[in-house]
């Protein structure tokens, strides 16, 4: 023994790191297993989560420097929205068909002007849009990985201000705010919790921009090669999230805007040729999300008597 | 099941070391055998038999050219019949959809073995356990280096233990894992990024970043995944040959392919350009072999139009050099540095992408004298390369001889200091394969 000790100090070094790392693994999860029984953190959309489920995951590659959030049992209480953030009913006035900031436009597609007070909130889909489309008058908030339960629960920082959403909205007057979220929650929890969340969010939102109008981009498909192929990133679990997400559509202020005609191939999947990675859109094909987009807020604003 | 994997790492390989130099000298190599085995049928049971059955095959065919019995004509035919039977083997499977992992490795090690016997380089190996140890080796199953039967003949003979094997063996295990899982991955995010932006949209910079991250991706991906293979094996009491010797400081491409994959390289040398000849019969013939070599060069990559190019493209310029470029070279040594680190690059783009339209779309960006990219955003390049900055630095930093002899432990008077460093890589690797998706070895489905 000791002759392997001094024969190879660097194996010996780690074999007992190992040892003290394993103590520790075994330290750290053996208690709660014991304790928590059905804590764990759920894998399919059709689960019921009992613990805070935060898993990014899908990013764009970069961001696979960032760990992956492990999930504590004890926050298991995450279903109810966290008691400190709900802020008092609005005063302020609702939004009226003359308040020209919001006017229905007259061709079909609202202005670029039109964007800028207007402030786009998503993921990496979203950090796309921001550097290949083409609306530059209006703000982005941006993180790359970015989840619904992330806005403000938990809350993340914009990639470049380094902000949360709330001081981003605290800083600056926006009357449309655009929200693109949805795939990073695939794998986590149902439909039914993640729009949930993603409705509590709208109400904050609302409530530290009164006024403001709300638009819920619908959830890009995948590739059907992805679609087939994947446990977790279905396009029929997207149509799912997507359906949800329709409901919070009220007419009045808060907008379901259906993006899937663009990258479409008329089956519910992104077409092929649309990504490099089977869920990014390339960067030639977010002009044409930009114009959608255009056409989409118009149309809703037209339903709406604006 | 990989190598830069937590389960391997913490349960199956130090299992695997502690059976094999528990069980007394004449158990090892069945007990090897069987751990190789499970190794290779932990990741398809059907690939395991069809291994096996090649095994066998193989070794009762060495058997009816070799010895007292074979001579002439029936010699010939039974050693040029096996020869087509293996080739035919890896032919079937290569043009197939599934390729089973390790067949171009294995195939290449069986033909060799074949070759060497039948020249009576080697006596042909009697015992099927020994032979089967050797093609089934787990640590050179799935990625080589494709070695020799007598570089490991006598150690399955007669193996003998020395304790430093295993401190050496861990050494180069702990930086071929540092090497695939700290630099290797993390530079494939940004050669990644540039497909999910398209490469009609990258800017320019962007696209020679992203081919240099490339570059520096595939060499510590492959040249990682050697050290670790070699330092399993060497754990378990086995020299084999290396595979990189810090290729990028060639001054010719002739000179980066004898350092680049070397063991696939010496073999081609030794089994099919000498063979045809060498350089042996003038200048056309030499042309000829270094032909024939460079295209079957690219169908062992892919049978693929685009490996074919690849391959072809290097059969220019090393022709190039045997012609009239070495001189110039030899003559002003940075010139060949600076030839080699500007066109093997480009070389790797044709290895990269299988689809001609891409490539092509992909060298207007490279050089965008014809167009001008389709909504590009000129700021692209700055934020991945200041993301990836320490990567790209430490990629070209281990690029060279020094830090990676340093690593080692080469020099006794910092062999500490290296060990404290290579311990700290050690657990960033674990942890960094902790938290992401393990990324498959590029050269797997060869």
């Amino acid at each position: 023994m000791r002759n392997f000790v001094k024969k190879c100090p660097l194996l010996c070094m780690n074999i007992l790191l190992a040892l003290v790392v394993g103590v520790g693994v075994a330290a750290r999860y053996l208690p709660l297993h014991l304790f928590a029984r059905g804590a764990v953190s759920s894998s399919g959309p059709g689960s019921v989560p009992s613990s805070f489920p935060v898993s990014s995951a899908v990013s764009s590659p970069a961001s696979s420097f960032a760990p992956a959030s492990s999930v504590p049992a004890s926050s298991a209480a995450a279903s109810s929205t966290p008691a400190s953030s709900v802020p008092p009913v609005s005063s302020a006035p609702p939004v009226s068909p003359a308040d020209s900031a919001v006017q229905a436009p007259a061709g079909g597609v609202v202005p670029p002007e039109y964007f800028k007070d207007a402030i786009f909130v998503g993921d990496s889909l979203t950090e796309g849009l921001m550097d290949y489309g083409n609306l530059d008058e209006a703000q982005y908030f941006c993180h790359v990985g970015l989840n619904v339960y992330q806005l403000f629960e938990n809350p993340k920082k914009d990639d470049i201000s380094n902000l949360t959403l709330e001081e981003t909205l605290e800083k600056s007057k926006f009357r449309k705010v655009y929200i693109h979220l949805g795939i990073n929650e695939l794998g986590t929890a149902d439909t039914d919790y993640f729009v949930r969340h993603y409705s509590s969010a709208i109400k904050k939102i609302q409530a530290l921009e009164p006024g403001a109008l709300v638009f819920v981009e619908s959830i890009y498909p995948v590739t059907k090669e992805k679609s087939d192929t994947d446990k977790v990133f279905r396009n029929s679990y997207i149509k799912e999230r997507n359906d949800g997400l329709r409901t919070l559509d009220n007419g009045k202020d808060v907008f379901f805007l259906d993006l899937t005609p663009v990258l479409g191939d008329g089956n519910g999947n992104m077409r092929a040729e649309c990504s490099g990675d089977d869920v990014h859109p390339k960067a030639k094909y977010y002009p044409l999300i930009c114009d959608r987009i255009r056409e989409a807020t118009a149309q809703a604003l037209v339903s709406a008597g604006y | 099941m990989t190598f830069a994997n937590l389960k391997f790492i913490f349960a199956f390989l130090p299992a695997a070391l502690i059976l094999y130099h528990a069980v007394p000298k004449r158990y090892k190599n069945i007990v090897l055998l069987g751990i190789s085995v499970l190794f290779y049928g932990l990741g398809s049971w059907a690939q395991t038999v069809l291994l096996a059955a090649d095994v066998l095959a193989n070794y009762l065919l060495s058997g009816l050219f070799s010895g007292r019995m074979a001579a002439g004509p029936a010699r010939r035919f039974w050693f040029w019949f096996t020869i087509a039977a293996n080739t035919a083997l890896l032919a079937w499977f290569k043009c197939g959809s599934s390729i089973p992992i390790g067949i171009s490795f294995y195939s290449f090690q069986m033909i060799a073995y074949q070759a060497d016997v039948y020249r009576n380089k080697i006596p042909r190996e009697t015992s099927l356990l020994r032979f089967g140890t050797f093609l089934f080796f787990f640590p050179k199953l799935q990625e080589g280096p494709i070695t020799r039967y007598d570089e490991m003949s006598s150690d399955l003979r007669n193996p003998v233990f020395h304790l430093p094997d295993l401190e050496e063996g861990f050494r180069m295990f702990a930086v071929g894992l540092a090497y695939k899982a700290l630099l290797a991955d993390k530079l494939g995010g940004l050669w990644h990024q540039l497909s999910v932006v398209g490469y009609d949209s990258i800017s320019t910079p962007f696209a020679w970043v992203g081919m240099g991250a490339y570059t520096l991706q595939l060499y510590f991906d492959f040249h990682g995944y050697s050290l670790m293979a070699i330092g399993i094996g060497r754990m378990f009491g086995f020299i084999l040959p290396r595979n990189f010797i810090f290729p990028y400081g060639s001054t010719s491409i002739s000179e980066f392919y004898r350092r680049w994959h070397a063991t696939l390289g010496s073999w081609f040398r030794d089994y099919i350009y000498i063979p045809l000849g060498g350089s042996r019969a003038g200048m056309g013939r030499t042309i000829r072999n270094l032909l024939v070599v460079w295209l079957i060069t690219g169908l062992w990559h892919g049978v693929r139009w685009n490996f074919v190019l690849w391959g072809f493209s290097l059969f220019v310029f090393i022709a190039a050099e045997k012609l009239f470029l070495r001189k110039w070279l030899d003559r002003w040594p940075m010139l060949g540095h600076l030839y080699v680190l500007f066109f093997i690059p480009l070389t790797w783009m044709l290895f990269a992408n299988t689809s001609f339209p891409d490539m092509g779309v992909f060298f207007s960006r490279l050089f965008p004298f014809a167009s001008a990219g389709t909504n590009v955003f000129p700021g692209d390049w700055v934020q991945y390369t200041v993301k990836y900055a320490p990567y790209l630095a430490a990629g070209c930093v281990f690029l060279t001889r020094r830090p990676e002899e340093f690593l080692l432990g080469g020099r006794e008077k910092y062999r500490v200091a290296a060990s404290v460093l290579l311990t700290v890589l050690f657990w960033a690797s674990v942890y960094s394969i902790h938290n992401s998706a393990n990324n498959p070895f590029l050269y797997l489905q060869f």
